[in-house]
C-alpha cells in the first residue's frame, strides 16, 4: 500500500513531534495547545507524549507568552510557542521588536525561539482571525520570517527554524492546513532558511509569491497556459527574511515580467519590498512595469462574498497575468 | 462637473499605423461641437478631415501641425460638461469622407491612469538589449510593436535581431548621428518635417539597402522598331483602347512574359527562404506631384494583353496622382519597373522594392550612331539598368535574364502586342 498523503497541518505536527523527541531543550506553550491540542489540533497528542513540563497551556496573554519564551531562550532552552492567530501577535509586538529582535545586538546573547503564527483568510474568519501580517514581522530587525506553502517545506523549514539561533516567526497559512496534501519523503531532508523554489517553470513572466497564494498562482499559470499559451514561472519565496534575492533576480532575468502576489494588505505590504528589490537590482531586465496583486487596504471582511472580492485568487491572478503578458 | 475627453488619432484602414496632422482647424480655447471639423490629417494613403466627437472646449493639443501620431494615440483633450455626458471612454476622432473605413476597434484602454504610454517609450530591458546589440533609436522606431499601444516588447526586438541584416547598425547610427541637436536646426534654415509618406519611403529605401546585396547590370537595347511603331499608332491606340501607348507599358509587357522563364527573379525573400511567386504582378514606380513616390501594381501582368496592361497603368497612375489607390493596388507586387528615363536619365541604379529580389530601370530612349553591317546608322536605343539581390541571384542568372529581356524587346512586333489590326 502506498504511503498516505500528508496534510500541511500534519507535516507541522510531525516536525514539532520530532523536535520534542530529538532536542531535549525544546519546549512548547501557548493557548490551549496542551490537553486540547491547539485551536487547529496542530499540537494534538504532544502533551500526552512529552508531558506537561514540555508542552503546556498559558493564560490568554500573547505578550506574556513571548516574554517568557525570550527568557527561556536566554537561559538555554529552545521555546516553540504558538500565537493562536497571528492577528493576536500584535499585542506582543513589543516583546518581539524591542526585546527579542534586539537582544543579540544589545547583549551578544542568542535568542533561539520560534513563534508559530497561524495566519491568513479564505474561510470567513472575519477581521481578527484572518489577517496576514508578514510585512509587520519582516519590518523588525533581528527577526527571521518563514512562510511555507507545501507540507514538505513546512516540516523541513520548521525544523530549521527551531534550530536557528535567532528569533523566527513561522507563519502557517490556515487555509493550507487541510487543503494541501502531498507525499512526504521518509527521509527528512535538511532545509536551510532563505532559499526560494521554482514551483513551475516559465519564460514569459514570473509570479513572485508565498504561502497560500503559491497554489493560487500555480493554478492561474495553468489557466494562462491553457488560454494564451504563455509560460508563467511561479517562484515560492518560502522564507521572507532572509530573502532569496538571487533566485528572485534570476527569475526576473529569465522572464523580464514580474507579478507579485500576496494575501496581505497593499500599502507597505511585503510586495512593495520585492518590487523595490527588483527595481533597484534588475531595472535593466524589465520589459514591463512591476505589478502587485494584493488584498486592498481594508480590514478583512467577514461576509464570505466580500472576502472573496478581497482576497487574491487564481482567477484574479490569471486576469493580471494576461494583461501583463499583453503589455 | 467638467471632464476631459481625450482625442485619439483615428485608425484609418487596417494597414495605416499613423497619421500626420496637416492642420488643426480649431485652436486651444475654442468651443467645439460634435461633428465640427477638428483637424485635417494625412496618412500614407490619403488626406481626411477629422470631426470632433464631443461638445465642449478644446483645451489641449498634444501634437502640433506637421507632427505625426500613432493610430490610437492621444493627440489632445476636449473639456466637456461631464454630468450627462458618457465621457469615461476616450473618443476616437471621426474621419469624414467615404474614402476610408474607420475601424470599430479604436477602443483604447487606459491602465493605471497612464494614457501617455506610447510606442516611443522602451522598457529598460529593450533599451539594454538594443544597446548591447548596437541597435539605434532609429532602428527601434522602425520595429513593429506588439505590446500595448504598439509598444516594442522584448520579443519584438528579439525577432528583429534575428532578421536584422549584418551591418545595419553602423549605417543607421551614421544617419542618426549626423542630425544636429534639435535647437540648432532652425538656425540652419527652414525646418520641414517629413510627411508620413516621405518617412515611409525613407524607411523602405534604407531597409532595402541594408537587406539586399545590390548589383546593377546595364544592357543597351535597340528599340528603333518600337519608336517607329509608337509614333505610327499611338493616337489610334489611345482612341481605340482609351489608354496611352507608353514605353513603360511595353517593358511591363515584355518583362512579364520573360519572367515566366525566370522564377528565381520573380521571387521574394522570407527569412532564410526564397518564395518563387506563382503570380507575376509588376509594380511601376510613379512619381507624384508632391515629390513622393508610389508603386502601384499591374496584377497578373503575364496574363494580360498589351492593351489591357496599358489600361491598367493609366488607371493606376491616375489613381496614384489623385491619391485614390487602394490597398489592393499597391500590394503583392513580385517585380518592379522604374522608368527614370522619363526625366532624361539614361542609366540608373534602382533600389530593390523589398521583399522582391530585382528591379528593372528604364533610361531615356536616345538616338545613337551605331555600326551595323559596317554602316553607321542612326538607331533609337534604350539603356536597361537591372538591379538584383546578389544574395539570391548570381551574375550569370542576372545576365541571362537581362539578355532575354533585350532579345524579347528587340523582337517585339505588332502581332505579339495584339496591335496588328491598327
Amino acid at each position: 500500500m502506498p504511503p498516505a498523503e500528508t496534510t500541511f497541518l500534519e507535516a507541522i505536527r510531525q516536525a514539532l513531534q520530532r523536535l520534542l523527541r530529538e532536542h531535549a531543550d525544546v519546549v512548547m506553550f501557548g493557548q490551549d495547545i496542551g490537553a486540547f491540542g491547539g485551536a487547529f489540533k496542530v499540537t494534538a497528542g504532544l502533551q500526552k507524549e512529552f508531558g506537561a513540563d514540555r508542552v503546556f497551556d498559558t493564560p490568554i496573554s500573547e505578550s506574556a507568552i513571548l516574554g517568557a519564551a525570550l527568557g527561556m531562550a536566554t537561559m538555554g532552552l529552545r521555546p516553540v510557542v504558538e500565537m493562536q492567530f497571528s492577528d493576536f501577535a500584535t499585542t506582543a509586538l513589543h516583546q518581539l521588536l524591542n526585546n527579542a529582535g534586539t537582544l543579540h545586538y544589545r547583549t551578544g546573547v542568542a535568542a533561539p525561539l520560534v513563534v508559530r503564527a497561524p495566519c491568513g483568510g479564505g474561510f470567513a474568519g472575519g477581521p481578527f482571525h484572518s489577517e496576514d501580517l508578514e510585512a509587520f514581522f519582516c519590518h523588525m530587525p533581528g527577526i527571521k520570517v518563514v512562510y511555507p506553502s507545501f507540507p514538505a517545506d513546512a516540516r523541513a523549514l520548521l525544523m530549521a527554524s527551531a534550530l536557528d539561533p535567532n528569533p523566527v516567526v513561522f507563519l502557517e497559512n490556515k487555509y493550507l492546513y487541510r487543503h494541501v496534501k502531498e507525499w512526504l519523503p521518509t527521509a527528512w531532508a535538511p532545509s536551510a532558511l532563505g532559499a526560494a523554489r521554482v514551483c513551475r517553470p516559465g519564460s514569459d513572466a514570473v509570479v513572485l509569491t508565498y504561502g497560500a497564494m503559491v497554489h493560487e498562482a500555480i493554478r492561474a499559470a495553468e489557466l494562462v497556459h491553457a488560454e494564451d499559451g504563455g509560460e508563467v514561472m511561479v517562484l515560492d519565496l518560502r522564507t521572507l527574511k532572509p530573502l532569496d534575492t538571487d533566485s528572485i533576480l534570476a527569475a526576473v532575468a529569465a522572464t523580464n515580467r514580474v507579478l507579485i502576489v500576496h494575501e496581505g494588505w497593499h500599502t507597505g505590504g511585503f510586495g512593495a519590498e520585492i518590487a523595490a528589490l527588483v527595481a533597484e537590482r534588475a531595472f535593466h531586465l524589465l520589459d514591463a512595469p512591476i505589478w502587485r496583486l494584493t488584498a486592498p487596504d481594508c480590514p478583512v471582511p467577514f461576509s464570505p462574498e466580500l472576502e472573496k472580492a478581497y482576497r487574491p485568487n487564481a482567477e484574479k491572478i490569471r486576469d493580471a497575468l494576461l494583461e501583463l503578458l499583453e503589455h | 462637473m467638467k471632464k476631459r475627453v481625450p482625442i485619439l488619432m483615428p485608425q484609418m484602414g487596417q494597414s495605416v499605423a499613423e497619421g500626420t496632422i496637416v492642420a488643426w482647424k480649431k485652436k486651444v480655447g475654442d468651443a467645439v461641437q460634435t461633428d465640427d471639423v477638428l483637424m485635417e490629417i494625412e496618412t500614407d494613403k490619403t488626406n481626411v478631415e477629422v470631426e470632433c466627437a464631443a461638445t465642449g472646449q478644446l483645451v489641449t493639443c498634444l501634437k502640433r501641425d506637421g507632427e505625426t501620431a500613432a493610430a490610437g494615440e492621444i493627440i489632445g483633450y476636449i473639456e466637456v460638461e461631464g454630468a450627462d455626458e458618457p465621457a469615461e471612454k476616450p473618443h476616437a476622432a471621426v474621419p469624414t469622407g467615404d474614402a476610408v473605413t474607420v475601424s470599430s476597434n479604436t477602443q483604447f484602454r487606459i491602465q493605471h491612469e497612464l494614457p501617455e504610454i506610447n510606442r516611443d517609450r522602451y522598457s529598460p530591458f529593450v533599451m539594454r538589449l538594443a544597446m548591447l546589440n548596437g541597435v539605434t533609436l532609429g532602428e527601434l522606431q522602425g520595429i513593429r510593436g506588439t505590446g500595448r499601444d504598439r509598444r516594442v516588447t522584448k520579443s519584438d526586438l528579439l525577432q528583429y535581431l534575428a532578421r536584422r541584416p549584418v551591418g545595419a547598425s553602423s549605417v543607421q547610427a551614421e544617419l542618426h548621428n549626423g542630425v544636429p541637436a534639435a535647437e540648432d536646426l532652425s538656425a540652419l534654415g527652414k525646418v520641414v518635417p517629413m510627411t508620413s509618406i516621405r518617412r515611409t519611403i525613407a524607411d523602405h529605401m534604407v531597409q532595402s539597402i541594408h537587406t539586399s546585396a545590390h548589383v546593377t547590370m546595364v544592357h543597351l537595347v535597340d528599340v528603333s522598331h518600337l519608336v517607329g511603331l509608337r509614333n505610327r499608332i499611338k493616337d489610334e491606340f489611345e482612341q481605340r483602347f482609351k489608354a496611352k501607348l507608353t514605353y513603360t507599358g511595353l517593358m511591363t509587357f515584355v518583362t512579364s512574359r520573360v519572367l515566366r522563364d525566370y522564377p528565381t527573379i520573380n521571387a521574394s525573400v522570407a527569412g532564410a527562404s526564397l518564395i518563387l511567386r506563382k503570380d507575376i504582378n509588376i509594380g511601376c514606380a510613379v512619381a507624384l506631384p508632391d515629390e513622393s513616390l508610389v508603386v502601384p501594381v499591374v496584377q497578373h501582368a503575364d496574363q494580360k494583353t498589351f492593351p489591357e496592361i496599358s489600361q491598367d497603368l493609366d488607371r493606376l497612375i491616375a489613381c496614384a496622382r489623385a491619391r485614390e489607390l487602394t490597398r489592393a493596388d499597391v500590394e503583392s507586387g513580385t517585380f518592379t519597373i522604374s522608368n527614370f528615363g522619363a526625366f532624361g536619365s539614361i542609366i540608373g541604379t534602382p533600389i530593390i522594392n523589398q521583399p522582391q529580389v530585382a528591379i528593372l530601370g528604364m533610361g531615356a530612349v536616345v538616338k545613337q550612331a551605331v555600326v551595323i553591317d559596317d554602316q553607321i546608322v542612326i538607331r533609337d536605343r534604350l539603356y536597361l539598368s537591372f538591379s538584383f539581390d546578389h544574395r539570391v541571384i548570381d551574375g550569370a542568372m542576372g545576365g541571362r535574364f537581362l539578355n532575354a529581356i533585350q532579345k524579347a524587346t528587340e523582337k517585339l512586333d505588332e502581332k505579339m502586342l495584339n496591335l496588328e489590326t491598327l
